[in-house]
């Protein structure tokens, strides 16, 4: 594999106060055959070098297609699963090695609320239990003293604490995310990583979830990494955005310049294929269509990992130019101050939202 | 219970080109806990070339009133009343043997989930081939020729290859192609599309949402889509159903929800979704409250527990009284679908409400 070697120069964010400062990470899933000796004989390469930095308070949202990565690395950060490659710095310190023990002192500050409401509660526990866990795992308070915590952080974030001894089933979907979500600030954790937490919801039911995930944020400081499809919902809670495809950042930037003058041509193709709830302007928008699916993970494209579906790769570029998107990897580099994209022949785009402050750009 | 009036009545002959027409439907479910009224009295019609969204949270009905359409209810225990007119033919009434011969050809359903609507044991071409054979007298070889031409024609590469593959090698846009290639096979007149993009991510979701709109320009088709996503229905309906609790509570055009909506549910539900197309907001405004009991359906308006514009009406009248759907001053403008709204606030007054607070805040 030496094509993926200088990927690990990708430029991160060099930010001294970083709360959380990921450098170039990789998950390989291998792929094994063979009857008694199991030989590797692929790998699955769900993220493949990248690398970004959080501060604290701060939200950063990462979107992309399912089977971009998005959720594994996710799944990385919190250590859930172990990187290939690359460092995860926290607070500070190097986790990227840490055993589960001693990792253990360190989930106090990193929790996860997950997408399912519906399978992340245990349904033989109790919410009193649920909720309860964090603090006997980390016996940080006596059993009275955790009843009276539990209680007060049901009410925080919007359940009946007179519930405590009822089971999850007895619940919405709604109620179900607001006890996820109990769980997981329960520590008064540092940073949260927000696996797609609102996507089983309805609407109704998915503003008082993301309004209530804000009040959190504001209250106790905490840092999201929001994964998530919902280019809308993305918009809204993000600070930053930071857009995946196959494995790798296609664009990082902050949220208004990424929705106002995005440069990548994925970013271009994902955010005119969400609809906006104006049927006016519903048709006066161009819709850029990919054309076929996402390519396997397995064996990625050479080169630009996008330029199989890449539209202006298809229309517009030239022949040697289009040599260059086949044979040379783009490095997520700054295009403009404080946007960083990987692409050859990034060209800024302001008609793909069709934003009403996007009419009039600033510049 | 209130039996309330017929909104419109609409006789089946003499019609203004329905092709579909849902008469007040109810579907009502008894089980332990009392009965379940999952749709109670709806009506609305379509024609064909025409995209018809319903919209709504989960369980207000929607599916309900679809599995309703296509007769998936005979020999359950449901209780099923009111009129369905598809063309000149009573679907209520019918028996599972007559409805099962209209199933898959005069109509069709698309359903959310692609990976577990389809047999995972057979070929996909097979599952397509089966459907052409039920409603035509065809060898294996013509079906066959058949169902790749189908395949083809939903934008599935190397069809004649493609055509002995497994659900499980195709990706999730390529299943639901491959499901509206199924429901498509027999040409039918009237297709319903279950949330048939929930499950995509957005760019396949356009890709479908494109190819059903050039399907239906080919065959003229009436669309039914059931979807929770408004940006959906902007982008693909002519004609929207709102409902809430298993009761309609606003119809229209696209137009009239859009830029015209006046009920409070649909007020609501505008402004609870994050907008790209607009300034950002700093809070959404979620509708408080969770949505109600079909079993125990509220009293009066079956919105009025979440209603935050209950001060617009003089007295209890939202507690007490179930207000009926009635058709607005902008009336029939939309063709088969005219404005209806179902709330006690005067008109004048929703129309204040619209263009002085909600209108504005979106």
């Amino acid at each position: 594999m030496t094509d993926t070697d200088h990927t690990a120069f990708e430029p991160a964010d060099d930010d001294a106060d970083a709360l959380l400062a990921v450098r170039a990470i990789k998950k390989h899933f291998p792929i094994k055959q063979g009857l008694f000796i199991q030989r590797q004989v692929a790998a699955v390469k769900a993220v493949d070098g990248v690398s970004f930095s959080l501060r604290a308070g701060e939200t950063l949202g990462l979107v992309g297609e399912s089977g971009c990565g998005k959720s594994t690395v996710g799944r990385v950060v919190t250590k859930l699963v172990e990187p290939t490659a690359g460092t995860i710095r926290f607070d500070g310190r190097d986790v990227t090695k840490l055993s589960r023990g001693n990792m253990r002192p360190l989930r106090r500050d990193i929790q996860i609320i997950f997408q399912d409401p519906y399978s992340s509660l245990n349904p033989r526990h109790t919410i009193g239990t649920i909720v309860g866990a964090p603090f006997r795992i980390q016996g940080t308070k006596t059993s009275k003293g955790i009843k009276t915590e539990v209680q007060s952080l049901m009410e925080r974030v919007g359940l009946n604490p007179e519930h405590y001894n009822r089971y999850p089933h007895e619940f919405s979907g709604g109620q179900r995310q607001r006890i996820g979500i109990a769980r997981a600030v329960a520590l008064r954790p540092k940073l949260i990583v927000c696996d797609e937490p609102v996507s089983a919801l309805d609407v109704s039911i998915q503003a008082q979830v993301v309004n209530l995930l804000e009040d959190l944020q504001a209250e106790f400081g905490l840092a999201y990494i929001f994964v998530a499809h919902d280019l809308s919902v993305v918009r809204h809670i993000s600070n930053r955005v930071a857009v995946m495809y196959l494995g790798k950042i296609m664009e990082l930037t902050d949220r208004d310049t990424l929705y106002s003058r995005p440069v990548h041509p994925y970013t271009h193709s994902l955010m005119s294929a969400v609809p906006v709830p104006d049927p006016l302007k519903e048709n006066r928008r161009e819709r850029i269509l990919l054309t076929g699916d996402l390519p396997s993970p397995i064996n990625p494209p050479s080169g630009c990992v996008f330029h199989t579906r890449c539209p202006k790769f298809r229309m517009q570029l030239s022949d040697s130019e289009k040599e260059r998107c086949v044979a040379e990897v783009p490095l997520l580099e700054l295009k403009r101050p404080g946007q960083q994209a990987a692409c050859h022949y990034p060209e800024e785009r302001a008609d793909v939202v069709l934003a009403e402050d996007v009419v009039a750009p600033a510049t | 219970m209130t039996v309330e009036p017929r909104d419109i009545t609409r006789s089946p002959s003499g019609d203004t080109g329905a092709y579909l027409s849902v008469n007040d439907l109810r579907v009502h479910f008894p089980t332990g806990d009392g009965i379940v009224k999952a749709v109670d009295g709806l009506s609305f019609s379509i024609s064909r070339g025409q995209t018809l969204g319903i919209v709504g949270e989960s369980g207000s009905g929607k599916s309900v009133t679809s599995q309703a359409i296509l007769g998936l209810h005979k020999g359950s225990k449901a209780r099923i009343s009111g009129e369905i007119w598809l063309g000149d033919q009573e679907l209520v009434g019918m028996t599972e043997e007559e409805i099962r011969g209209l199933r898959g050809d005069q109509m069709a359903m698309i359903f959310q989930d692609p990976l577990s609507s389809l047999h995972p044991f057979y070929t996909v071409g097979r599952q397509i081939t089966e459907a052409y054979r039920v409603h035509n007298s065809v060898g294996k070889s013509a079906a066959r020729k058949r169902a790749v031409e189908m395949l083809d024609l939903v934008g599935i590469p190397n069809p004649d290859k493609r055509f002995d593959d497994y659900p499980h090698q195709f990706s999730g846009g390529m299943r639901q192609r491959a499901m509206i290639a199924m429901a498509l096979v027999c040409d039918p007149k009237l297709l319903i599309a279950d949330e048939p993009t929930t499950a995509l991510d957005v760019t396949v979701q356009a890709q479908i949402l494109e190819l059903m709109k050039e399907l239906q320009r080919e065959f003229n088709s009436a669309i039914i889509l059931i979807t929770h996503d408004l940006g959906v229905v902007a982008e693909a309906c002519d004609s929207v159903v709102v409902m809430y609790g298993g009761q309609c509570v606003e119809t229209g055009t696209v137009n009239d929800i859009f830029y015209h909506a006046q009920m409070p549910y649909t007020w609501g539900l505008l402004g609870s979704m994050p907008r790209m197309d607009r300034d950002r907001r700093e809070r959404l405004q979620p509708i408080p409250g969770q949505p109600p009991s079909l079993i125990q359906v509220p009293k009066g308006c079956v919105f009025n527990p979440r209603c935050v514009y209950q001060d617009h009406v003089p007295g209890d009248l939202c507690k007490t009284d179930h207000p009926q759907l009635l058709m607005t001053q902008r009336g029939n403008e939309g063709g088969l679908l005219p404005h209806q709204v179902r709330c006690h606030i005067r008109e004048s007054e929703r129309e204040r409400i619209w263009t002085e607070q909600i209108s504005p805040t979106l």
